[in-house]
């Protein structure tokens, strides 16, 4: 049971960073504002790991997602930042969205154990915290303040939309 | 030391993430031009910053060099005042004698080393001397008044007698008219002179300017004394009584000017053989 949970979220880990380097990395919508669209779905891995994981365990796994990533993109240490960083807030986020009752230790936050709803604010606000730090250490520094703005809006419900289609696709337990 | 063991372990998370986060930032500035040129163009703005900041916290340290500066160049600038200067011109067209003006005063930026008030007899030593071509009989001002006149003079230093000493005589002149008298001090209240010799039917007011009168081998004429303080008429002698504030606190005496009169001798000279007929 344990060791299927691992295997599950191990998949779930490599499946991610390689839809994310080998199909999403060459996507272009075109010049112009569409330019911006940057297409990220690997935070997932983050947002759907348990709600039992250690949250040093959660730094950790953060921290080597995104620098999986970035050994692809060629930009050593930038998504490794934002991942880094929002494995560290995600039991903060977490816990402002809990329900009554608390959550069930051994569950993982998804669209069938929260319902749509609540899943996807929770999803929302953990990808919008995503793109905000990885396009601020991609620009790294405030004088492009414009255009991180620009690129999380648009990039945001590009990211979003993936996310409803796998939790309507695949709509996992674990 | 085990607490803090227990709080560096309880806030395991944190500091992991604070490390990673020091590791990612480490990386992306070692490895990502674009990030690596923002990092050293803000890096110079840093550093710039705090040698501003070093350079705000540190410009007093030069003042009193600077201030050493000011009191010579303003020593400089005293001398070439037309009242420092010997008036030369002669009335008449037929005979050049030299220059229309040529030095009459000099003056010799000091500092004041010992200086007392609060005495009957009050003496101020100032650090230049002999050495520094300083005669006894110059003056000694301050920005702001007279202080005193040189008594003696050492290789590097001079004393003086203050102001404030019972046997102090100072020719000034009071008003616009200029009406001369002797300035004194009752070794009272050093912030008061008494200016003596004015007849009773001069009309004198409070508030009314003194300054040098010129009339002495000291001082030049026009420097500022102070103003009238108070006034009573002795009946008795037929004199205005008139206490003289000083326009300088002679209790924080620090920057001064040695006035030295390079015409004294000749002048003395004159007057001494007219004594003697």
């Amino acid at each position: 049971m344990m060791s299927n949970l691992r295997l599950t979220h191990i998949i779930r880990f490599v499946s991610l960073v390689l839809i994310q380097v080998l199909i999403l990395q060459g996507i272009r919508l075109g010049d112009g504002v569409l330019h911006h669209v940057n297409f990220i779905i690997y935070p997932l891995f983050i947002i759907m790991l348990p709600h039992n994981t250690p949250k040093w365990a959660l730094v950790l796994l953060g921290f080597t997602l995104g620098l999986s990533v970035d050994l692809f993109y060629g930009t050593v240490g930038v998504h490794a930042s934002a991942g880094t960083f929002i494995g560290w807030i995600r039991p903060i986020v977490l816990s402002f969205l809990a329900p009554k009752g608390g959550y069930v230790e051994t569950h993982s936050p998804n669209r069938y154990r929260m319902g749509f709803s609540s899943y996807m604010q929770y999803a929302s606000i953990m990808m919008a915290l995503h793109l905000i730090f990885y396009f601020s250490m991609d620009y790294f520094s405030v004088v492009f303040f414009q255009e991180i703005a620009i690129r999380t809006l648009l990039s945001l419900p590009v990211s979003l939309l993936m996310i409803v289609v796998h939790s309507l696709l695949m709509n996992p337990k674990n | 030391m085990q607490n803090i063991l227990a709080i560096l372990y309880r806030f395991r998370a944190f500091l992991l993430f604070i490390l990673l986060e020091i590791i990612c930032f480490v990386l992306i500035v070692r490895f990502n031009p674009h990030q690596r040129g923002i990092f050293s163009a803000t890096s110079n703005v840093v550093s710039g910053w705090t040698f501003g900041i070093r350079d705000w916290g540190t410009r007093y340290l030069d003042y009193p060099e600077l201030a050493q500066q000011l009191a010579e160049d303003n020593a400089k600038l005293f001398e070439r005042l037309e009242a420092s200067k010997f008036n030369n011109i002669i009335d008449t067209d037929t005979i050049d004698n030299g220059a229309p003006y040529f030095q009459q005063y000099r003056y010799l930026a000091a500092k004041a080393t010992n200086n007392t008030t609060n005495n009957p007899n009050n003496y101020i030593t100032i650090n230049r001397g002999a050495f520094h071509k300083i005669q006894p009989h110059s003056g000694i001002i301050s920005d702001h008044g007279i202080v005193g006149i040189v008594r003696n003079t050492s290789e590097h230093y001079s004393r003086g007698m203050s102001v404030l000493h019972r046997e102090s005589r100072i020719s000034a002149a009071l008003g616009t008219a200029g009406f001369i008298g002797t300035l004194t001090w009752d070794g009272l209240d050093s912030r008061y002179l008494q200016l003596e010799g004015i007849p009773s039917h001069v009309p004198v007011e409070v508030g009314h300017k003194v300054e040098t009168s010129g009339y002495s081998s000291i001082f030049p004429a026009g420097i500022h004394i102070g103003k009238v303080h108070s006034l009573s008429t002795n009946i008795g002698t037929g004199y205005h009584q008139i206490n003289v504030e000083l326009s300088n606190n002679l209790n924080n005496i620090k920057h001064v000017y040695v006035i030295t009169n390079l015409l004294r001798k000749e002048q003395i000279e004159l007057e001494s053989l007219l004594d003697d007929e």
